[in-house]
């Protein structure tokens, strides 16, 4: 997907939430007695937001559109007097997405288990497989390489945070 | 300026202990680390160990945060003069003499007179601070709900100068700030706004975590998705120590002194930081130099004004945030709710309720520059093996720390939840070409113009002209349309 696409697309969802937003903020209740003033009160800011949102959202949109249609344009030109067409616009990082899809997509698996995980199992447990299975999954090849930081990591921000700082941290299936 | 000095020695006083000096420790230790990393930023540290702090007195809690604040900002020479790798955009200028300096073999030079330009455009600019803070706070200490809207109005503008490429999309992404400071129960009336029934956002969302997540989380997703071994594929060459002679330094000593000043009055001003400090203090310098055209090419000038200049906009951009509230960058916005967790509230009054913890940071601030010097001689060899870190044990242990300092702030899995959320918010952003900077800015200032404006406007009766019969609302007005109108107009000159 090229840049401009992109940002239509993105200009289309921002207009959907500002339209939302819009009809969302009418349902809040105003005390225009409290306030002395009917226009600016607690519905004021998020109208005004949204309305600036449609905007901003809008012109992103416009924007991108002139920049598409002046790239046809360009490009028809090139190609009616019969030379290649080196499409040189800039292109959404496609390789960049690309890179590491994959890597991405278990890492932010991994960090929803851990979110589910913290309380139940506890700091310590849950910390201690979610550092293991980060550790493989980006690359580490050896086990002592896997196993040494998921344990000394839990075990040194637990010991900072509860014993040293008095944060509590969720104890889970351990007794400590 | 006797009883500044008296309140600055009493300050020292309450931070020369044992406790503080070992949190400023190890938040330069932490920031030289962080800054030396081309892409961690000290502004992610900062978001990262703010839960860390709030437990803490706020004199050491806030002091270590200073630290890293310091200590980033010198880091980032580190690898801009081995590697031509800045590891922060402040050290871009940098790398301009540091890195021909170094190929030249007068790497340790370089680093020398690059630590020693770092801690006196430090120094310089807490002096400033300490001498300026209470005059400003002085005249704000007036300022009523109208002047504070302007104020305010002023604060958000600086999101245009943070917007990076695309003004609109700062914008949009200030909005989304604002919008979700919107969430809970109304500042003025109490009715509730967007709550969706839901009473864990009845008090809106916590700050921290949507800091954590829009900087850190979403930091290390993009490093999984870069799919590095480490932050930087290059390995550091020999530093030759020792070679900075007393007279190579005592000819820099004006122009580092100069670059000082011109780097605490850059940062003064909401919006810039220390990239536009050290391009603006080496231009001078080459300016003024006797050898301009050494410069480029490893010039021992170039190197001191950048890093003199760079490391002075620390105490600069303190001032705003402490006597107005107002944060003129991403660090110093996150350094604000840092200070609001601890229940101190940055703005005209902290001077008068809590003057003594806020002396207690000055000297805090002149104790992290010092230890600087001593941390910065004792490990740059240290320090610029950090790049070698595996990103493979880097991303799963800031991820663990982002957990827990999103847990800590009230025990709670929803702010974990909205940090995670707000990680992949930041990550899409990132991708998409939206700044993170300004969402955070919108969160923070957003409640409190828009309480400044109804007030005003309940006071008034509804009388509008409480704004615009009011000489200093008028001027802050003036310089938000100047403050939006400047990246615009200069990014038409550089086109032309």
């Amino acid at each position: 997907m090229r840049r401009e696409d992109r940002d239509i697309l993105i200009s289309v969802l921002l207009c959907a939430i500002a339209v939302t937003v819009f009809f969302l903020s009418n349902t809040i209740r105003t005390m225009i007695m409290v306030e002395q003033s009917p226009i600016i009160n607690s519905r004021f800011y998020p109208k005004f937001l949204s309305v600036l949102l449609f905007i901003c959202g809008s012109l992103i949109g416009i924007r991108a559109s002139l920049t598409r249609l002046t790239r046809k344009a360009s490009l028809l030109k090139e190609t009616s007097v019969g030379q290649p067409s080196p499409d040189g616009t800039p292109q959404i990082d496609e390789n960049a997405g690309q890179m590491n899809a994959r890597g991405l997509a278990l890492t932010a698996l991994a960090c929803v288990l851990y979110l589910i995980l913290f309380e139940a199992l506890g700091f310590l447990f849950s910390t201690v497989l979610f550092m293991a299975s980060l550790l493989k999954l980006l690359g580490s090849k050896s086990w002592h390489g896997v196993v040494f930081p998921a344990i000394v990591t839990p075990v040194a921000v637990y010991t900072l945070f509860r014993f040293m700082l008095g944060v509590p941290l969720p104890r889970g299936i351990l007794p400590f | 300026m006797m009883a500044l000095l008296q309140q600055l020695l009493t300050g020292f006083g309450d931070i020369l202990n044992f406790y503080s000096l070992l949190a400023i420790t190890l938040g330069v230790v932490t920031g030289i680390t962080v800054g030396a990393l081309p892409g961690l930023t000290a502004t992610m540290s900062i978001a990262v160990l703010t839960p860390a702090t709030f437990l803490l007195p706020p004199e050491i809690g806030i002091a270590l945060l200073l630290g890293v604040f310091v200590g980033g900002i010198y880091g980032g020479s580190i690898t801009a003069i081995l590697l031509r790798t800045p590891g922060t955009p402040a050290a871009i200028a940098t790398s301009f003499d540091g890195y021909p300096l170094a190929q030249q073999g007068n790497a340790g030079k370089a680093l020398h007179l690059a630590l020693y330009a770092s801690v006196i455009g430090g120094l310089i600019s807490a002096a400033i601070l300490v001498v300026l803070a209470p005059q400003i706070a002085r005249i704000a200490v007036r300022f009523g709900p109208a002047e504070f809207f302007g104020l305010t109005l002023f604060g958000i503008s600086i999101i245009a100068s943070v917007s990076g490429d695309s003004l609109l999309k700062g914008l949009v992404a200030g909005i989304f700030g604002i919008l979700f400071s919107t969430v809970g129960m109304d500042s003025i009336t109490g009715v509730r706004r967007f709550t969706f029934g839901s009473t864990a956002l009845l008090s809106g969302f916590n700050l921290i975590p949507v800091l954590i997540g829009v900087f850190a989380v979403s930091e290390m997703l993009e490093l999984v998705e870069k799919r590095r071994e480490s932050v930087v594929d290059k390995t550091v060459g020999a530093i030759k120590s020792g070679a900075l002679t007393l007279r190579e330094f005592k000819a820099n000593l004006v122009n580092i002194v100069r670059s000082s000043f011109i780097g605490t009055f850059v940062g003064i001003v909401p919006g810039t930081g220390g990239g536009i400090a050290a391009f603006m203090a080496y231009d001078i310098a080459k300016r003024r130099s006797k050898k301009p055209k050494e410069f480029g090419k490893g010039s021992l000038e170039g190197v001191a004004s950048a890093e003199a200049s760079n490391n002075a906009t620390t105490g600069g951009a303190l001032v705003p945030l402490l006597t107005l509230g107002i944060p003129g960058c991403p660090t110093t916005a996150v350094l604000l709710s840092a200070f609001m967790i601890q229940g101190l509230q940055p703005g005209p009054l902290l001077l008068q309720t809590d003057a003594r913890t806020v002396f207690a940071l000055f000297a805090g601030l002149i104790i992290a520059n010092v230890l600087l010097l001593g941390f910065g001689m004792i490990g740059i060899r240290a320090f610029s093996k950090v790049v070698r870190i595996p990103i493979r044990v880097l991303v799963p242990t800031v991820l663990v720390l982002c957990f827990v300092g999103a847990y800590s702030i009230a025990n709670s899995m929803l702010d974990v939840g909205v940090m995670l959320v707000m990680g992949a918010l930041g990550f899409l952003m990132r991708k998409f070409g939206f700044p993170g900077a300004p969402l955070v800015i919108g969160l923070i200032l957003g409640p409190i113009n828009e309480a400044a404006l109804r007030r005003a406007l309940s006071a008034s009766r509804g009388d509008w002209m409480v704004f615009f019969g009011n000489p200093i609302f008028l001027a802050f007005l003036g310089l938000t349309i100047l403050s939006f109108l400047l990246p615009l107009i200069r990014r038409r000159l550089s086109a032309v």
